[in-house]
């Protein structure tokens, strides 16, 4: 069920608010658990079973964790000061035990549903190399909805219980809620059990601000999805599909677009299901945060997805480099090299596996590890050269806190973001170079006034709509990164200019939205991970 | 965290007032909306021709046809118009499903009272997921209601004179929504229809739809027909012995055209236009004039031949048999 479709929006969504707030408080946790499990069986029919087993399989692990938590507490008083480490070390490891079956049992699901023929078709290769008689056949495997999503949930939940951060639930139903609710399990945000478990529980008061604020948040997301996504998809589809068709200029057009595409779709999905959950009351962690106002690489990756990169901060490279062995492997290289490649080199060995992960867990090719290793490169050279540049500034006496420098350094994250864009959307890594190629030898403005643009599956109107669109976005993520709270100042307004500017808003989305004839419906993007 | 506690922000009486005040603009918006952005021609109404039907002068058609491309393409108003002097129109749309024909046909009550409707029964199997099928049923209905969720897209040819000027529904389909197509592509499978016991069901939705239409027959004193136009491709036994068993149980005429197509002359070397999906304009005539034959046995329809309120009909078939006779076959 697509959030931006009718059934959701007229009678899932209204439904599930119409009997959260009819019944009664202590039993509304209940509505969200079954509102959201109709919501999957709905969407992903049979392939709930999967998710099942991972709500079982971390319930389980939860509480065999808690009771080796517990125990050792009440154990730790009655023994004596000189064993205590000895029994320290035995329980984490027993509780690290149980972290890894967890662990296993939810990335196993994973990697055999999502993975599965990305590594048999490597093995073939591999194997064929060798001259090795193994063929693994492929095999065609229906992905659960949702699955890279709660699956990295359920990880860090067991992952908070073993480190103490949250305790364990004792029931199951509320375990289910936190992995299956309805707003994140198709696209996210990343949540954590601490920041959420109690709010899903809470049984909240109908609050008049925050059911209309969540609902401008919807009219907002659907703005992005149907009025500028749906509507760029068209040409972005066009040059993808055939890119050595077009000449540079527009190969860059495409690229561009959909750099636009998939941040109003994404940010706007994340708009959609952050107003449906705040239309119960309950707040979600934020996913973006006008990342395009990025002045380093590394800073577009804290503002963009940032849930992801906080799961990945915290549950891989926090994972890593404290570890006992990664510790003492720090030290080691630190002693044998020169001060500052001894101080980076420690952290880009983490840095490497976080990457690698994300890559992955985009997707299941070669194309998303490159789309990984490309940020980590580019990351990587930037703490390995940064004492020389910083050098280099300074005999140059360029100010980097000065605007221009401030200014450059925007643009150049955006060309860095957009080829990575390119690398992400292109069928196969070697499309992906030969477009970029193009972008430099093929470029010829006479695309601009040949009428090529208006070949591409969009007319005039259709760019207008972009422009005007586009323009609306920027204003928007501007007052927005200045501190302005858009909501709260239409909301201060009295209700006439109110309501014109929610009914302009919400006709915007009927009228120029990209849908019905002439235009296939398009699935979010990051849904299909 | 949000402080869940606190009281709400304005009573909830006012909450509910501003709410029901909020959606009744909302609902006029819609309306006035969807007065401004519908096509000021009927050419540009529905999908396929049938827009068409709105040129025709009221409550002058004794038989309309509803239904996808395989209605479309496979039935051929002006054969039984020159056969036996009915009126009749071919409303398809693409993919059309159970609720898009339901609404098409109070669409087409609006302006015109049919003494039969046949209703293409390949609309009853829809090759798509449940759930798809629903949101398609709902965006059906949302359209129905509110047309500016299906006609939005014409703020871009919106202008002055669409205030101005009155509508213009003068434009007129010379085929009464017939495609007529005189391709040739054969059918070259194997036999189809072998008898079965199975049955394939209709899904809830599809069912739900079909006593709608039913029902709104029944209220208006329409004779209902579900027909099965041939098509080895779409069509199967397990789907004729569940439109059987149905028809049984609501009373309602069937007739299957898959089962004696030789009996009319059907040939599926020459009368498809892409192997047994779809039929060209030589099939269409003869299950045309095969229904028309149907009709005029069981049904007390009166026919037009000869007058004068009718003559544009026999203009119309006059240069469809030229074109179809004199327009050579293609592949």
């Amino acid at each position: 069920m697509a959030y931006n479709s009718y059934l959701y929006i007229v009678v899932f969504l209204g439904l599930s608010l119409l009997l959260y707030y009819v019944t009664p408080k202590r039993l509304r946790w209940i509505i969200l658990l079954l509102a959201s499990y109709v919501f999957y069986c709905v969407s992903s029919g049979g392939l709930i079973v999967y998710l099942l087993i991972s709500t079982v399989s971390v319930y389980i692990c939860g509480l065999w964790l808690g009771k080796i938590i517990e125990g050792y507490e009440s154990a730790k008083a009655s023994t004596p000061k000189e064993e205590r480490k000895a029994l320290s070390e035995k329980v984490t490891r027993r509780k690290k035990l149980v972290v890894f079956v967890a662990l296993l049992v939810n990335f196993g699901l994973l990697a055999f549903l999502k993975y599965f023929n990305f590594f048999a078709d490597n093995i073939n290769v591999i194997s064929k190399l060798l001259n090795l008689n193994i063929a693994i056949r492929s095999r065609r495997i229906a992905l659960p909805l949702g699955i890279s999503f709660y699956t990295l949930m359920a990880a860090g939940y067991i992952i908070d219980v073993y480190r103490g951060k949250c305790r364990a639930d004792r029931n199951p139903c509320r375990v289910a809620l936190f992995l299956s609710f309805f707003p994140h399990i198709v696209e996210g945000p990343f949540a954590r059990y601490d920041q959420l478990a109690g709010q899903l529980y809470e049984g909240h008061a109908f609050s008049y601000k925050e059911f209309t604020f969540g609902a401008q948040l919807i009219v907002w997301g659907l703005f992005k999805k149907i009025v500028i996504a749906d509507r760029v998809n068209i040409v972005v589809k066009t040059v993808f599909a055939s890119p050595s068709a077009y000449s540079g200029l527009v190969v860059l057009l495409g690229v561009l677009l959909f750099t636009l595409q998939i941040y109003a779709e994404f940010s706007g999905a994340m708009d959609i299901v952050t107003g449906s959950a705040q239309m119960f009351g309950i707040s979600l962690v934020k996913n973006f945060e006008r990342p395009f106002f990025s002045r380093t690489v590394a800073e577009f990756w804290r503002r963009w997805h940032m849930t992801l990169g906080a799961w990945l901060r915290d549950f891989i490279l926090y994972s890593v480099s404290l570890s006992k062995w990664f510790v003492k492997l720090s030290k080691l290289i630190k002693s044998r090299l020169r001060s500052n490649t001894g101080k980076i080199v420690p952290t880009l060995i983490p840095l490497f596996l976080v990457w690698l992960f994300c890559g992955l867990w985009h997707g299941a090719s070669w194309k998303y590890v490159l789309y990984g290793m490309y940020y980590y490169v580019i990351m990587a050279l930037g703490m390995l050269f940064e004492p020389l540049f910083s050098r280099l500034f300074a005999a140059l006496r360029i100010n980097r806190e000065g605007r221009p420098y401030k200014a450059l350094q925007l643009v150049r994250t955006l060309v860095l973001v957009n080829i990575g864009m390119l690398i992400f959307r292109a069928p196969e890594t070697k499309t992906a170079f030969s477009m970029l190629r193009s972008i430099f030898t093929g470029f010829d403005p006479k695309a601009l006034t040949n009428g090529t643009l208006l070949k591409l599956g969009m007319d005039l109107q259709d760019y207008f709509v972009i422009g005007a669109g586009g323009i609306v976005m920027l204003a928007v993520s501007l007052l927005q990164e200045r501190g302005f709270s858009l909501r709260e100042r239409i909301a201060e307004k009295n209700i006439a200019i109110r309501w014109c500017i929610y009914f302009a808003a919400i006709f915007a989305v009927i009228i120029f939205g990209a849908y019905g004839a002439g235009y296939n419906p398009v699935d979010f993007i990051y849904a299909q991970f | 965290m949000r402080d869940t506690k606190a009281k709400p922000d304005i009573s909830g009486v006012t909450a509910f007032i501003r709410f029901v005040l909020f959606a009744l603009t909302f609902f006029i918006l819609l309306t006035l909306a969807s007065r401004i952005l519908i096509p000021k021609s009927n050419r540009d109404l529905l999908y396929f021709n049938a827009g068409g039907i709105f040129s025709l002068p009221k409550n002058s058609l004794d038989y309309v046809v509803i239904g996808n491309s395989n209605a479309v393409e496979g039935f051929s108003p002006l054969d039984i118009w020159n056969g036996f002097g009915y009126a009749g129109y071919t409303c398809g749309e693409p993919w059309q499903n159970t609720a898009g024909s339901y609404y098409m046909l109070k669409t087409i009550l609006k302006t015109q009272s049919p003494k039969v409707v046949i209703l293409d029964t390949d609309t009853l199997y829809e090759r798509k997921s449940t759930l798809t099928s629903l949101e398609n049923d709902l965006t059906i209905a949302v359209q129905h209601y509110y047309s500016v969720f299906r006609y939005h897209n014409y703020w871009k040819r919106l202008s002055i004179t669409d205030f101005l000027m009155k509508d213009n529904y003068s434009w007129h389909h010379s085929d009464y929504g017939h495609m007529v197509l005189t391709k040739i592509n054969a059918y070259n499978g194997s036999k189809y229809m072998s008898p079965t016991d199975k049955i394939q069901k209709m899904t809830p939705q599809i069912e739900y739809y079909l006593d709608k239409i039913v029902n709104l027959c029944r209220d208006s004193g329409i004779a209902l027909i579900l027909v099965s136009i041939p098509s080895p491709t779409y069509w199967n036994m397990a789907q004729h012995n569940a439109v059987t068993q149905y028809a049984a149980s609501h009373d309602v005429k069937y007739l299957d055209l898959n089962l004696n197509y030789q009996d009319y002359g059907l040939d599926w070397a020459t009368d498809t236009r892409d192997r047994g999906e779809h039929l060209n304009c030589y099939g269409a005539r003869k299950v045309s004039l095969y229904l028309g034959k149907y009709i005029s046995e069981n049904y007390r329809l009166l026919s037009h031949a000869g007058d004068s309120a009718y003559e544009y009909w026999n203009r119309d078939y006059a240069s469809y048999y030229k074109y179809i006779s004199t327009s050579a076959p293609s592949n």
